[in-house]
């Protein structure tokens, strides 16, 4: 999942802008392993107000999202390592890639004694896909035959047709088309039960949620802007019992304000450690840090609608920017380590992925090359030498300028162009400019993975036409490798075939991805067995007190 | 008098309108839409954009929306915020945190800047004087968000004097650091403003008249000196919990205090239009309100001031 | 009006040698102030004593260290000052005491009236609390004990409304009733000696006769003695029994005020009394003496006890004689300056409403002729002053100025640029109506060369030959204004104002702001030259006395009407107006006897007034 807010740290201002510092910090470090710590603490853990009722098909977000985690058991869930575990689901089977049988664990229920049955899978779903009901994360039932017809604009259609309950524990869902990874998702948020009564009355449920999941929310636990109490949920039984007596998420406003908390010990995990403290948060917290990749990245898109970008000339010339850029350099001196340079465009975390595709040579450090390949686009299409090549990004969040400048500079020394950083002041303007394909020059992207699979960081971005398509890239042969991936029986060929179509996109290179994302969090001395998932948020039903 | 304060009453009614105009114009023409930015990075969903823009108004014209939301002030309904809850409701949780805040720091600043101020100008020129002035300049150089940081680390982290940030509750102890931070700023300008008037009024010739009716110097400072002095800090002070109550922003980022500036700060980087309207017009209500008792209450501390003749 | 008392008929007001017992013996005092890490002495030893019940007045010009010796006495002076020598009150030593022996001297054994009562009150207070804190200060009173001795001190004070005072604010009182606000409270707890710091200086002419009155009541009922200490040598001669002549740090001479009005020994007591401008002196020895007594009591039919009746008849008649022979010189000419019916309005300033300040005024100024406008503040006649040289628009009448009808001349146009180059204005503080960068010979030749009447060597010329008018050194051209001394400046000023040749000299309080002497020698100064050159002048002001040296005519001026006009014999000799009466009969004469006589005829006037 892509984050509105990049409220993880990123390279601020080293203020010693290329200046080495030998901080060290590379390497990742894992979390504390387990012993059996003290159970009866509550974790007071750092959070975000969030931007919606806490519905979970309304969340898209990183504030409500990890509430909506802790409340809700969906069909599956991850476990650290991104590997979908079952939850309420006791089998998926799909008989091609395209019709899929679900068969529900008996007795469940929802912590307001309502049982949860095939119907209410059925009906959460429905309520997600209707346009009439507004739900932000609709999009993700996409796949679904009927999907179509229930969300678009006006349609006044509350069911989708691939939908259909069989008995109280099975029912059957139909795609538009096959897709081999999609069992991978149903562990998204988005694809949970929910109780009648949210459907009936969505914003009061949004303000008391009724969940199944590990946790329940205290009573008045949402105490806006201040903080989100949540209790350990007795009658839950699945594979991510609550460890600890309970969560309580604090709503920070400002990053800053949150470390100092943690440092006196009046927060007890923080889950990313601000850009101000990245220098020095080792030696302050000793070993009570984490540093772990996680499943997302940070790329360049390049919107292929400028002249100057598309075709021949511009495909050299991306490829020149990507191998004018020295990713290593900026990992060390800004990130301090806190990032890997990409070798493709997903993530390392995940299943299948690789660090040798053909055509990730594209992605290293090559000066000469670049020059080179530059000078070849120029006799193709000049390139006008008072272009000023920019590169946008939204200065109100995530510390995005230093890197950015540190780009910016090694493309001017490198290529011997015009480059500068373009900030927008919030992330709404940077978000506008790109949907509206009105974009002057590159902007800044990336990817948070939904789901832990190859596909999440492929299709919603570079399929032609597709939602999150920035650069507005389009092309027959990509589309057709992405959906011959997705017609694969086994996971394991579907990954292939994803790694496969990369090739086409590390030739074509409508984003040039730049590293992967790593999360850098802390811990006080009255918790222990502190250790993050695959999407980078701390497993905070593992974590007990000492 | 009774008249010239239900004049100035009247006087805020053209006041509000034209402040929830201003502001909701400059939200309305910021650019980016905030519909837009709820997805995040994710593709918008046109369909249920749609509707959102609905819920919210945000299809209509701009004087459409503007009078829709005179429309619900009058009928108390504020409207929503984008999380769904009651705008009111917002409001009534975040002004009284920022109301304890910021009458803390005022406090503060008036305890410590009158008491400094008034000894600085007694012993004008002295060690005493010189220092404080130094500090007080140093004060007023740094930045608040500076100060705020340095104290929120040496006391709170270092020391452990106190909590780095506010609880949920925010209660008086809480805040007690952080109407520090704020009333820092305004200490300094209230003790040099304090410290001025009383080197003024020291060399007036009433003190002279109560020196020779041979009061002793105690009393000729509190009761003639002081009071005299007095004058002009007072109104500052009033003036000034106006501008605590919008201004603490910083503050309440630093300490993580639940009140106004955070809110407004959120609602404004998320295109909240109503919001911020809501938040602001109350904001320039309260100004309006303390200004007038400032008023009121200089006419009634120095008798020769009259406002109706 | 209700607040005048008869005087004490037995003449108490001379009781000689009848004093009691010395309260207050200074000896060798002496005090310095610390200027520039150099002491500058500002007293020299002095040596003198007061008894209880007499009125001892230290006269002085600026400068000669009068108040600084009578603040020493209580040590009131600022922290960079330095006093030695000797003062005893009733025994007791003053100086070197400490601290606390002091403050229960001061307003308790020692009271102080200073000079300026508007700012020497506390303004956020009332009156009767700032009594009643003096009073429960040094007594072990209860506070409706105290607020019953407040009120029956500003009963005393002679104030119409005690009750009223009492909760009134120092600014909701007039001038002359905060002075006596203030006498009450350094009177309340019945002082041995009162120090009165120049007490009318800021008063009006008949305010000042009130307080004075005041003063001398309380004297003659209270034991105190008291330090009078001023410049104004017609209220020494009203309330004095001795006087101590100080100048630069030394006192000069002592003597009884009988001994030094009419046989001064040292050269600066007689300078001194010469220079003082006696109402009914007149300027020129061409006037005649005016008996301003003789000529009230004729107008207003007074009988008075301190003359002799015969006598009286006869200075009566003599009067009369006079002003049958003073003929009235035939005006020559067009009037220089002619106001007929005259409004002239402050416009209306945001909530303030437009404020008449003149209303119906017609006067007329002959070519050459002197007249003298006089008024009390708030009279209106600077604002004549004003409205003649075009800086006041006119709300209604017409004002012709050397013969141009100026009532509704645009603002800085081009006919006021005119009239202007015919008009000079000296004003009353030449500290700031000098430009302090510019060289004063620059200052003098501004008007020429802006006018473009002389430039180059010709303008270096005129500049000389005013400058030899004037009777200041040429070589002065090159001074800037802070290098010389008030009278000089003044002197510059006036060059100035002639240096146009101006055919209408307004003249706006030219000496208020200098000292007697000085001021004696501008007048004298401002005589000749108006003989010599001929112009045409109107004088305001508000001493009468100055008027007199000056005057041909006199007019005279009271909230913004004329009340009176007229040649200096038909309003010395025979005032109609009862204002003018009043006015006249206000004016202290620095002569113990003749001041004495006026005393009661004003008392008389006042008692006819108010029945």
């Amino acid at each position: 999942m892509r984050f509105s807010r990049t409220s993880k740290a990123l390279g601020m201002m080293a203020i010693a802008a290329l200046a080495l510092t030998g901080c060290g910090g590379g390497g990742a470090t894992s979390g504390s392993t387990n012993a059996a710590g003290n159970s009866s603490k509550v974790i007071l853990a750092d959070g975000s107000e969030p931007q919606r009722p806490l519905m979970p098909a309304d969340t898209n977000e990183v504030g409500g999202g990890k509430v909506i985690e802790l409340m809700f058991a969906g069909l599956v869930s991850y476990d650290p390592s991104g590997k979908p575990v079952n939850e309420l689901a006791e089998s998926i089977e799909g008989k091609d890639a395209q019709h899929y049988t679900i068969k529900l664990k008996k007795d469940q229920k929802f912590t307001n004694g309502e049982a949860i049955t095939a119907k209410t899978f059925v009906d959460s779903w429905n309520f997600g896909a209707a346009a009439k009901n507004a739900q932000l994360s609709g999009a993700f039932f996409e796949s679904i035959k009927g999907y179509d017809e229930a969300s678009a604009e006006g349609s006044k259609v509350e069911t989708m047709s691939g939908l259909k309950v069989v008995d109280d524990l099975t029912f059957t869902v139909e795609l538009k088309q096959p897709e081999s990874d999609w069992p991978l998702r149903l562990g998204y948020s988005a694809f949970v039960p929910v109780p009648s009564g949210a459907l009936k009355d969505p914003k009061g449920f949004g303000e008391k949620p009724v969940g199944n999941g590990p946790y329940k929310m205290a009573d008045g636990g949402w105490q806006h802007n201040v903080q989100i109490q949540l209790v350990p949920n007795p009658e839950y039984n699945g594979p991510r019992k609550a460890k600890n007596a309970g969560v309580t998420f604090k709503i920070f406003q400002n990053d800053d304000a949150a470390y100092q908390d943690l440092l006196s010990n009046n927060l007890d995990v923080l889950q990313t450690i601000p850009t101000s403290a990245l220098k020095n948060f080792k030696s302050d917290l000793g070993d009570r840090t984490i540093d772990k990749p996680y499943a997302g990245n940070q790329t360049i898109a390049l919107p292929e609608y400028l002249p100057e970008w598309s075709g021949e000339a511009g495909k050299l010339r991306r490829q020149a920017i990507s191998m004018a850029m020295n990713r290593e350099e900026i990992t060390k001196v800004i990130f301090n380590g806190a990032r890997k340079p990409a070798k493709d465009f997903t993530a390392p975390v995940l299943d299948g992925y690789s660090d040798s595709i053909k055509g990730s040579e594209n992605l290293n450090f090559d000066a000469a090359k670049a020059k080179d390949l530059w000078a070849k686009a120029d006799a193709i299409q000049k390139w006008d030498a008072n272009k000023t090549f920019t590169i946008a990004y939204n200065a109100d969040k995530g510390g995005h300028k230093a890197w950015v400048e540190a780009v910016v500079n090694q493309l001017k020394n490198n290529l011997g162009i015009k480059v500068e950083g373009k900030p927008y002041a919030t992330f709404k303007e940077a978000r506008n400019d790109a949907t509206a394909k009105t974009l002057t020059g590159s902007i800044r992207a990336g990817w948070q993975a939904d789901y832990p699979s190859l596909y999440n960081f492929l299709g919603p971005i570079y399929k032609t036409g597709a939602g999150s398509n920035d650069a507005q890239y389009a092309n027959p042969e990509f589309d057709k490798a992405i959906s011959d991936g997705l017609k694969a029986s086994s996971v394991s060929e579907g990954n292939a075939a994803m790694n496969k179509a990369q090739e086409i996109l590390l030739q074509d290179l409508p984003a040039i991805p730049l590293w992967y994302q790593v999360s850098q969090g802390g811990w006080s001395d009255q918790v222990t067995n502190v250790d993050y998932a695959w999407n980078g948020v701390p497993l905070y039903y593992n974590i007990t007190g000492k | 008098m009774a008249w010239y304060i239900l004049r100035r009453f009247l006087q805020l009614v053209p006041v509000f309108l034209g402040a929830t105009l201003l502001v909701y114009f400059l939200v309305f023409s910021l650019p980016g839409d905030p519909i837009v930015a709820l997805f995040g990075d994710k593709p918008v969903n046109e369909a249920v954009a749609a509707q959102l823009r609905a819920q919210y108004n945000l299809d209509q014209p701009f004087w459409i929306q503007y009078l829709l939301y005179l429309k619900s002030i009058f009928t108390f309904d504020l409207g929503l915020d984008f999380t769904g809850r009651e705008i009111a409701t917002v409001l009534g949780e975040v002004f009284p945190v920022t109301a304890r805040l910021a009458v803390m720091a005022l406090i503060f600043e008036a305890v410590f800047g009158i008491v400094f101020g008034l000894i600085a100008g007694l012993r004008k020129g002295k060690l005493f004087d010189a220092t404080v002035l130094v500090a007080s300049l140093i004060v007023i150089g740094i930045p608040i968000f500076v100060l705020g940081f340095l104290l929120q680390f040496f006391i709170g982290v270092q020391l452990g004097w106190a909590k780095p940030t506010v609880s949920s509750a925010a209660t008086v102890q809480d805040l007690i650091l952080p109407a520090m931070v704020l009333g820092l700023g305004s200490f300094a300008y209230v003790l040099r403003l304090t410290r001025t008037s009383v080197i003024e009024n020291m060399s007036a010739d009433y003190v002279r008249t109560a020196t020779a009716k041979g009061l002793s110097r105690g009393r000729v400072v509190r009761v003639h000196i002081l009071r005299n002095s007095l004058i002009p800090v007072v109104t500052f002070l009033g003036a000034d919990l106006g501008s605590l109550m919008g201004g603490a922003i910083v503050t309440e980022g630093i300490f993580n205090v639940p009140g106004v500036g955070n809110r407004l700060y959120r609602a404004v980087t998320s295109g909240e239009g109503p919001t911020v309207v809501s938040i602001v017009t109350v904001l320039v209500l309260i100004y309006c309100v303390s200004n007038l008792l400032v008023d009121l209450l200089y006419a009634w501390l120095d008798p020769r001031i009259r406002y109706d003749s | 009006m209700s607040d005048y008392l008869s005087p004490d008929p037995a003449g108490a007001d001379s009781r000689p040698g009848e004093k009691g017992a010395v309260v207050l013996e200074v000896r060798n005092l002496s005090v310095d102030f610390g200027v520039d890490k150099k002491w500058v002495p500002a007293a020299v030893g002095l040596n003198y004593e007061v008894r209880a019940g007499e009125v001892l007045a230290i006269v002085g010009e600026s400068g000669s260290g009068k108040s600084a010796s009578s603040m020493a006495l209580l040590g009131l002076l600022p922290s960079n000052s330095r006093v030695s020598g000797s003062v005893r009150l009733s025994g007791k030593e003053l100086l070197g005491a400490d601290a606390s022996n002091i403050r229960s001297v001061r307003g308790k054994d020692v009271a102080v009236i200073f000079q300026e009562p508007m700012t020497a009150l506390n303004p956020v207070y009332t009156v009767g609390a700032q009594i009643v804190e003096t009073v429960r200060l040094h007594n072990e009173v209860s506070p409706d004990g105290a607020r019953e001795r407040a009120l029956r001190m500003l009963e005393l004070v002679e104030l119409p409304d005690p009750e009223k005072a009492f909760r009134s604010y120092p600014h909701q009182l007039s001038g002359g009733q905060r002075q006596r606000a203030m006498i009450a409270q350094s009177l309340s707890c019945d002082p041995k000696l009162l120090i009165a710091d120049e007490p009318t200086t800021a008063l009006d002419v008949t305010v000042q006769a009130e307080i004075l009155d005041l003063m001398r009541n309380l004297r003659n009922k209270l034991d105190s003695a008291i330090v009078l200490i001023t410049h104004d040598m017609g209220v020494v001669a009203d309330l004095a029994d001795r006087i101590a002549v100080m100048r630069r740090g030394l006192i000069v001479e002592t003597g009884t005020a009988d001994q030094i009005f009419h046989n001064p020994q040292h050269p600066y007591t007689q300078a001194l009394l010469a220079a003082v401008p006696h109402l009914g002196q007149g300027g020129t020895d061409a006037e005649a003496e005016v008996d301003v007594t003789a000529a009230l009591a004729a107008a207003t039919h007074a009988e008075l006890e301190s003359v002799d009746h015969d006598e009286l008849v006869r200075r009566e008649r003599e009067n009369a004689a006079a002003l049958a022979a003073a003929g009235a010189a035939r005006p020559v000419g067009e009037p220089v300056l002619e106001l007929t019916d005259v409004a002239i309005e402050y416009p209306k300033q945001g909530r303030v409403p437009a404020f008449r300040a003149v209303e119906g005024a017609n006067l007329t100024i002959y070519p050459g002729q002197v007249v003298g406008l006089v008024g009390e503040s708030g009279s209106g006649k600077t604002t004549i002053g004003r409205a003649a040289v075009g800086l006041l628009p006119v709300a209604a009448g017409s004002m012709r100025v050397v013969g141009q009808d100026i009532s509704a001349a645009k603002k800085n146009g081009k006919q006021l640029h005119q009239v202007r180059r015919h008009i000079g204005m000296v004003f009353q503080d030449p500290s700031s109506s000098l430009n302090p960068r510019l060289p004063i010979g620059e200052s003098i030749g501004e008007p020429m060369y802006l006018a473009g009447t002389a430039k180059g060597a010709d303008l270096q010329r005129r500049i000389e030959a005013l400058l030899d008018q004037v009777e200041l050194p040429r070589d002065y051209r090159n001074r800037y204004p802070h290098e010389l001394s008030g009278g000089q400046k003044q002197r510059v000023g006036i060059a100035r104002a002639l240096s146009l040749k101006p055919k209408l000299m307004v003249a706006d309080e030219p000496t208020s702001a200098l000292d007697v002497s000085v001021q004696a020698k501008v007048l004298e100064l401002f005589q000749n030259l108006q003989q010599e050159l001929g112009f045409a002048c109107l004088f305001v002001t508000h001493d009468l006395a100055v008027v007199d040296v000056l005057a041909d005519h006199i007019c005279v001026m009271q909230r913004g009407r004329i009340v009176e006009q007229g040649t200096r014999d038909q309003i010395l000799r025979n005032p109609q107006e009862p204002y003018t009466q009043r006015l006249l009969a206000a004016v202290p004469l620095p002569d113990p006897a003749k001041q004495r006589e006026r005393r009661e005829l004003r008392a008389q006037l006042l008692a006819a007034g108010s029945e």
